[in-house]
């Protein structure tokens, strides 16, 4: 009976850790995806002024 | 893809599974020789059947990258040869936990294991090549070619069973099934339910593969 308890155990086992293991990828994605997007917030923030500074007139 | 068949998906597997494990562990008779550890059985030979499928969709995936150059398809091999990988690691580990009771070892050196061992070890091998071989076109293209490769060894796993002198049993013949008739519906639940089960998982890591394959190119091109 051991080893038919331990069979059964062990696939659950094995399966819940590559559940928990797409998981934690799942979380890192979504940190790249949250740094991207800061990163891309951050580009348009440094564009904004330079661009303003023409639209307001430039030495003529 | 749609997030309403993953529920049904979900809630099928459950199901399915629930009445699988009631299946294996009471309703299906007492095996007369081997008694109850002859009920890993039930576990053992579903995680095997499915663990073909997912390398045969491997093997498909491949073959589609190949011809159309889809990314898409790439994300759907790795995603079907790792799940692939899993399923056929539980079934060494199980097979090892009944044959050592039934034929006092936890490893034989019988044909149908080595070429099963052989077919794993391909599919590692495949995914050590994509987790080595950086992420461009050519990593895709050795892939698609080794899981096309590896899925040669499938059908000498089948047949090795019944054409050389393997230990373990020859169940499914073109005559009939070698079961009692409750064991045999006990089998088919379980089949069906980690067939659900294969789906369910194989569309929740395709749809993340595919999401880090867009945040890579993302990542690309911000720099």
């Amino acid at each position: 009976m051991a080893y038919l308890f331990w069979a059964y155990s062990l696939v659950w086992v094995g399966i819940f850790l590559y559940l928990y293991s797409l998981a934690r990828r799942s979380r890192a994605l979504e940190r790249q995806v949250a740094e991207l997007v800061e990163r891309s917030r951050g580009s348009a923030r440094t564009q904004a002024p330079a661009g303003g500074r023409r639209a307001g007139g430039g030495p003529s | 893809m749609t997030r309403p068949l993953d529920g049904w998906l979900a809630w099928g597997s459950l199901v399915t599974m629930l009445l699988a494990l009631l299946g294996a562990l009471l309703f299906a008779q007492t095996e007369q020789v081997m008694g109850p550890i002859q009920r890993i059985f039930y576990v053992h030979l579903p995680l095997a059947w499915i663990g073909f499928v997912a390398f045969g969709h491997a093997c498909w995936a491949g073959i589609q990258y190949l011809r159309t150059g889809r990314r898409g398809w790439d994300a759907a091999g790795a995603s079907a040869a790792e799940i692939g990988v899993l399923f056929s690691t539980l079934v060494i580990v199980t097979g090892s936990l009944w044959a050592r009771p039934v034929w006092g070892t936890w490893w034989t050196w019988d044909p149908q294991l080595v070429t099963y061992m052989i077919l794993w070890l391909i599919y590692v091998g495949y995914l050590m090549l994509r987790s080595a071989a950086g992420d461009d076109p050519r990593r895709a293209r050795f892939a698609a070619v080794f899981a096309i490769v590896g899925f040669v060894d499938v059908p000498l796993v089948w047949f090795s069973a019944r054409y050389l002198r393997a230990l373990s049993p020859v169940i499914f013949t073109t005559h009939s099934i070698g079961l009692a008739p409750s064991m045999a519906q006990a089998l088919g639940v379980g089949l069906v339910a980690w067939s659900v089960f294969y789906a369910l998982l194989f569309r929740a890591r395709l749809r993340l593969g595919l999401l880090e394959m867009q945040v890579a190119g993302l990542a690309d091109e911000a720099g």
